[in-house]
């Protein structure tokens, strides 16, 4: 009886903690600027907007885009994004706020990898489309988000949502420049480009293409640049070519406007010093084809 | 099966299920069957070595209680435990370092290296039996005359993988009665495996995000992130090892079993003596009653004691894994223990201890515990480090102080957590040292049951949950 009691206590205890715990957190959570935040919590109605893995989120630059072309954009790329998590925000955006005109969406999400889904498990008690993705590809992480509310909030996503109470993530950039010591290192030999561009999963864009369709979106596939020492690799041509292949849109291929190793934080993302040159890329391109 | 997993969570259940229900032999046949079916989970064919090493100490054991040959007893029963020992885990380092040797003096061998699996915990309950045999022949504990009870000492589950290494003079006295489990060995066996799971889950398993990372290709990261990286592994092993030894504690202790500490808050140690009176306490004991204690100890004067502690640490660097890495980090403790020794008997440190409780004294135990914590840290480097060429770069670039910029720290997010986690463990176990705290927390059942509560509910917001392995099990 005993026994019985204390358990009972430690339940009781635990759940009461736990509720409270998830309230101030979701609080936390609503007031932060950090962008799947404002997704689910703002109006944005931005013109254009981007979208991919760190890749994206490394090239392209909302801020500078702004002031260059006058429209409104607004970066959804996050580290590790994959095409399935992609269509599920560009769904809720598209839910919460005007239609975009313009999308442009770097094509190295392109993967299986599910194990990224958790890292927004915060955001499933405002989308039943994300509830269902992570309940349906991790489901231990689904279970025991009901167990403990708490533990919704157990990612490094979270962390960064607490740096970014304050200000905004929009204007978050890559100050990293590729060191000397890596630069020697990287070799066209021994490469991860391939872990980025694996065609296996380019049914996975079907989806998001068939959204931009829909709401009379204009989808632009995009290949962010690679350090010198990658480009001109026949592996991103037929990666490309593939891709187009696949959703009959060309993809706008950057992979080798820069040369200067400066403008790179490692071998596959740019950092800030590439911001001004790439947003004017894409301007070019838009003002060229008459989008916008 | 690991213990952060859902098997052994399933396993556990049924295991106390069946535990409660049953009492006296049966409850015993259930410990042994339940600590087999554990071990044969991660490979079956380990069965067979535990049971040979059971079956051989226990006929040792025995033997050595009837025989007038008791030294010709102990040395086969030893040199087979050691050379079981050696082969699972030693063969292919000996003779690739043997080939190596004639290789580099000019003779050309070619060997091709036999792929020996390494079972899990095999150092641990060698060392274990071993103990048994010597302490029998020393007739510090009589032979035990069940097998059962024995080969449930051998193998029972909690300690089996990873230690803590317990004593037969400690185990064998328990298995001997039914234990009495009252709610409240119970629920105090739950708390250590709540804060156990804490340090293994929250802390370690967070800090190996950002380790990894860094020892994964220490050419590519500025020093700071080096920096971060040795000290966070300090923590993660701790956190990793520690926690792996308070969950094995805490799951005896709600069987009705007690076992020793095994870890006693070793980063605030102010010598690397003391150090190594809180760090795997099981370990160092062992290796001080059984190996540097016969060499001699410190009975044969200086350069005999220093020598026989030198022996000590590089066996105890050997016996954590088959490289020379381990050999290296068993040096350095070896060294610094000397080091130590020598500090103790010079005349400043002698002025030094008539100063009691002055402010001299209190202002020196920090830096006392810094250095310590130093010494300890570089060390470990050689432990994590994928070879010694690594891990001098690792060391080069952590202590270059010159290059130390915060725009050149990685995963910025996972190093604020990190220093975070630390902090809130070493205020944890430095606050639970104060007496009040100590008599408050152990006088109100439900102040602890509370604090477990907020200890699971932080394991569930802060832990990795990445189905990592322990790292002691590697030995």
């Amino acid at each position: 009886m005993q026994l019985l009691k204390k358990c009972l206590f430690f339940v009781l205890i635990f759940l009461l903690a736990d509720t409270t715990m998830s309230f101030c957190l979701e609080k936390i959570s609503s007031k932060s600027k950090i962008k799947f935040s404002r997704l689910y919590n703002e109006q944005i109605d931005a013109n254009v907007l981007f979208l991919g893995n760190s890749r994206g989120l490394s090239c392209f630059y909302a801020p500078l885009f702004d002031e260059i072309t006058g429209e409104k954009s607004f970066n959804l790329s996050h580290n590790g994004l994959t095409a399935p998590i992609i269509n599920v925000f560009l769904e809720d955006y598209i839910a919460r706020n005007q239609a975009p005109k313009v999308i442009f969406l770097e094509m190295s999400c392109l993967n299986d990898n599910i194990f990224v889904f958790p890292k927004f498990k915060q955001y499933m008690s405002h989308s039943n489309s994300l509830e269902s993705l992570i309940k349906e590809n991790n489901p231990s992480v689904y279970y025991a988000s009901k167990i403990s509310k708490s533990f919704s909030y157990n990612s490094e996503y979270f962390l960064r949502n607490l740096y970014f109470l304050k200000h905004n993530d929009q204007s978050h950039f890559n100050p990293r420049v590729v060191s000397d010591e890596h630069y020697d290192y990287i070799t066209k030999d021994n490469n991860d480009l391939p872990r980025y561009l694996d065609t296996t999963f380019i049914s996975s864009l079907e989806n998001i293409v068939k959204q931009c369709d829909d709401n009379g979106i204009e989808l632009i596939p995009v290949f962010a640049p690679v350090i010198d020492k990658y480009q001109d690799m026949t592996l991103i041509s037929e990666f490309n070519n593939s891709v187009s292949a696949s959703i009959g849109k060309e993809v706008l291929d950057l992979s080798s406007i820069l040369s200067d190793r400066s403008m790179f934080a490692d071998e596959v993302h740019t950092n800030n010093n590439a911001s001004e040159t790439i947003t004017r890329v894409l301007h070019t391109y838009l003002q060229d084809n008459e989008i916008l | 099966m690991l213990f952060n997993s859902l098997s052994f969570l399933i396993f556990i259940a049924l295991f106390f299920l069946l535990y409660f229900l049953t009492k006296k032999n049966a409850r015993l046949w259930v410990c042994l069957i339940g600590s087999y079916v554990f071990y044969g989970w991660w490979d079956y064919r380990f069965l067979f070595l535990i049971a040979i090493l059971t079956l051989l100490n226990f006929h040792f054991g025995t033997k050595l209680s009837e025989t007038k040959n008791r030294r010709g007893y102990l040395a086969i029963s030893i040199v087979l435990s050691l050379l079981i020992l050696s082969f699972f885990k030693y063969y292919n380092f000996f003779i690739g370092s043997f080939i190596s040797t004639l290789n580099f003096i000019g003779f050309r061998y070619d060997h091709n290296a036999l792929k020996i699996i390494l079972p899990v915990g095999i150092s641990f309950y060698t060392f274990q039996t071993m103990s048994y045999t010597i302490d029998v022949y020393y007739k510090k504990i009589v032979p035990e005359k069940s097998l059962l009870k024995f080969a449930t000492f051998v193998a029972f589950f909690p300690q089996l993988v990873a230690g803590p290494i317990i004593r037969a003079s400690c185990f064998l006295p328990q298995l001997q009665e039914d234990r009495k489990i009252t709610h409240t060995t119970f629920i105090n066996g739950m708390h250590l495996i709540i804060w156990g799971f804490f340090l293994k889950v929250v802390l370690a398993d967070s800090l190996s995000l950002t380790v990894d990372n860094q020892f994964a290709m220490p050419e590519t990261q500025s020093s700071i992130s080096m920096l971060f990286g040795i000290i966070f592994y300090s923590f993660q092993i701790y956190g990793d090892f520690a926690g792996y030894s308070l969950i094995a504690i805490g799951i005896a202790k709600s069987l009705g079993f007690h076992f020793p500490q095994n870890f006693n808050r070793p980063y605030i140690a102010s010598s690397l003596s003391d150090f190594w009176k809180r760090w795997h306490i099981s370990l160092s004991s062992w290796l001080r009653d059984y190996l540097y204690i016969p060499l001699g100890g410190n009975r044969d004067g200086r350069a005999k004691t220093y020598r026989n502690l030198m022996i000590t640490m590089l066996l105890g660097g050997l016996w954590h894994g088959a490289s020379w890495n381990f050999v290296i980090w068993g040096g350095i403790h070896g060294a610094a223990l000397i080091v130590n020794h020598q500090w103790n008997k010079c005349r400043i440190k002698k002025k030094m201890n008539n100063f009691n409780d002055s402010f001299f004294i209190k202002m020196l135990t920090p830096f006392s515990i810094l250095s310590t914590f130093f010494i300890v840290t570089l060390a470990w480097v050689f432990f994590r480090a994928s070879d010694i060429n690594d891990a001098m770069l690792i060391i080069s670039k952590a202590l270059d102080f010159t290059s130390y910029s915060f725009s050149g720290l990685t995963n910025k997010f996972y190093v604020a957590k990190g220093i975070a986690l630390i902090t809130f463990v070493l205020m944890v176990e430095i606050t639970s040292m104060n007496t009040f705290i100590k008599k408050a927390y152990e006088n109100n059942e439900y102040l602890a049951i509370t604090c477990s509560a907020l200890v699971l509910l932080l394991i569930f917001l802060l832990g990795s949950f990445g189905n990592n392995s322990f790292i002691y099990f590697q030995f």
